[in-house]
């Protein structure tokens, strides 16, 4: 990338302060290509830069891939058509009104825009993807990162916890409206959305095994469908298993009990926020909204026991009932109010009111 | 439920079981037919009965009861099984979901009569994965593959079966498989509600049991297969060949 002819300091920093003003500074999301496979990381990250060029942000996507597949066939075509750069051939001008917001991944990028004069923004959402690529001893602190922007509370907490000295607010992740209570009856078909083959194979084939007389029930495998036919499956299906032990937040959970499958959950390391609640005595406990297990080893008998009750109408109506608070959470109002209140109002404004300050200092002068 | 008729084929009539038959009828349900030879009078006044004139087989009994429905949708419920209790819900779900389909059949639980011990379930693999392309909608192709449906239980839009011939007494046991292939081949939808909607018993003695050689069940299948393009019954006779 190449940084911006000088023109005086004061000159400068009005004109980059205007660009903040009529929103013509860019704002740049950092990705990795998906290569067609739908995820929930990547999701959260094009739906803020979506929110954004709403908004009417000039928003561009940034990676490092020759042969960059995207999003259109997973995620839609409203969020490829946001422009989209290969910093690895394209020369890009970067001025500091302009924002680059980079995953927790991207060590190598954060350290290699170290001396870019736009503001820079950690995208935090997974803390293990943050232990990935940095180098042992390095923190943000050397890559001069600052801001951050978690996805949960536990997050955030985990980030001051390790850098103290970052800014970190939480922006939740936002469900779509399109996962939604089904309007057709459920039918008996079983979910898995699992990121391992052996998990899948951990689940169907010993079910078949222990339970024979349920050899007819069907199971299916989401991985690698578009958004609308996903959002179909957790709608038609009666219930979805879900295995994502390195998770932060659980995508796949909440869609599910939108569309009200039942959702049969191991659960990760570390548990989302939606998955606890507080019992009358005070005490923190695993939510009626589905059905937990620890071991593998369990969850065949409560695949089987879900089927019976299914098939014999004895399901929970505690249950149905937590599952429909979901549609409270997570909404898209819920989101655009966030991304207002953290990027606009916080983000962009401190960032406008630093470069006020140097205007200040340099007229000062 | 007053746009459905039940029809209780009686082939031999035992107080206890049809007792039990008719309270697993719901009371929104109006229209009771109970067809047979010896069906006694029920103080329950949703029934009428219709004498079969010494007809026992399973197809006249539902045919002469058809000729006085006049409800859009009928179900049959042999007269020693039973309705649960969750049927006729998710079956109204289903019909509001479904107004397109002519047939709704239930998942079937086995149970012995004495002891009641489940002793499996019918009408399943209308759900497994590879039986058909929609799952729950059984097809042609596949009935061809797989004769064993029970239609006990099931509930049926009435216009489409008369209009399709209604059942073929000449195919006897059989008679319920040739009656899907009819009813799929000329593109009505059958679905299988994957709920348990019926309990039949078995486990009784009985006088009207068919005893049939596989070499005969096999002839009626495949003549089932032939025999679905014609809404008439041919009477087509089974003819061992000689030894």
């Amino acid at each position: 990338m190449e940084e911006n002819k000088k023109l005086t300091p004061v000159q400068t920093i009005e004109a980059e302060i205007g660009k903040i003003d009529d929103k013509s500074n860019r704002i740049y999301f950092f990705v990795l290509d998906s290569k067609g496979s739908p995820n929930g990381y990547l999701s959260y990250i094009y739906e803020t830069a979506f929110q954004l060029k709403e908004m009417g942000y000039n928003v561009h996507m940034l990676h490092q891939e020759d042969e960059f597949v995207g999003v259109a066939s997973w995620l839609g075509d409203k969020y490829a058509e946001i422009p989209h750069h290969n910093i690895a051939k394209e020369e890009m001008n970067v001025s500091p009104a302009d924002v680059l917001f980079i995953p927790e991944f991207y060590s190598n990028v954060m350290l290699q825009t170290k001396k870019m004069p736009c503001k820079r923004v950690a995208i935090m959402q997974n803390f293990e993807y943050a232990t990935q690529v940095i180098p042992v001893g390095a923190t943000w602190a050397n890559f001069g990162i600052k801001d951050c922007i978690a996805t949960t509370d536990s997050l955030a907490n985990r980030v001051k916890e390790v850098f103290p000295y970052v800014n970190t607010r939480v922006v939740a992740p936002v469900v779509p409206s399109y996962f939604c209570e089904p309007t057709e009856p459920k039918k008996l078909v079983v979910n898995i959305v699992a990121k391992e083959q052996t998990d899948i194979n951990m689940i169907v084939k010993p079910f078949y095994w222990k339970y024979p007389m349920y050899k007819w029930v069907a199971f299916r495998d989401l991985r690698n469908v578009t958004k609308t036919e996903y959002a179909k499956a957790l709608k038609e299906a009666a219930f979805t298993i879900w295995v994502d032990t390195k998770t932060e937040f659980g995508y796949t959970a909440v869609e599910a009990m939108r569309c009200r499958s039942i959702l049969i959950a191991k659960v990760p390391e570390h548990e989302p926020e939606w998955m606890l609640s507080t019992n009358d005595k005070g005490e923190v406990e695993y939510s009626k909204n589905a059905v937990y297990f620890f071991n593998m080893e369990d969850v065949h008998s409560l695949i089987a026991g879900g089927i019976e009750a299914f098939i014999t109408d004895k399901i929970s109506e505690d249950s149905l009932s937590e599952m429909k608070k979901m549609d409270y959470l997570y909404t898209e109002e819920e989101f655009q109010k966030n991304i207002i209140k953290i990027y606009v109002d916080d983000i962009f404004a401190k960032h406008r009111a630093e470069l006020v300050l140097a205007l200040d200092a340099f007229k000062k002068e | 439920m007053e746009n459905i008729t039940i029809i209780i084929p009686v082939a031999e009539y035992n107080d206890e079981r049809f007792a039990n038959a008719l309270k697993s009828i719901p009371s929104d349900v109006k229209n009771i037919f109970a067809v047979g030879n010896e069906v006694k009078h029920s103080d329950d006044k949703r029934v009428k009965i219709i004498n079969s004139n010494g007809a026992t087989d399973f197809a006249t009994l539902i045919n002469l009861a058809l000729k006085e429905c006049k409800t859009e949708y009928f179900g049959i419920l042999d007269s020693s099984d039973a309705f649960t209790n969750i049927w006729f819900k998710n079956l109204g779900e289903y019909i509001n979901a479904k107004p397109d389909f002519s047939a709704f059949l239930p998942l079937i639980l086995n149970k012995k009569y004495d002891t009641k011990e489940i002793a499996g379930m019918g009408n399943e693999i209308a759900w497994a994965s590879a039986f058909c392309e929609d799952l729950g909608v059984i097809n042609n192709e596949a009935l061809k593959n797989y004769p064993n449906f029970y239609i006990n239980g099931g509930v049926f839009k009435t216009e489409d079966v008369i209009n399709l011939g209604c059942l073929k007494p000449s195919f006897g046991i059989v008679s319920p498989y040739e009656f899907l292939l009819r009813l799929t081949y000329n593109g009505k939808k059958v679905v299988v509600i994957p709920k348990i909607g019926c309990e039949h018993y078995f486990g009784f003695e009985t006088k009207t049991d068919e005893e049939i050689t596989p070499e005969h069940m096999d002839w009626l299948i495949k003549t089932a297969q032939q025999e679905m393009f014609y809404k008439e019954d041919r009477n087509i006779e089974y003819s061992p060949k000689a030894e």
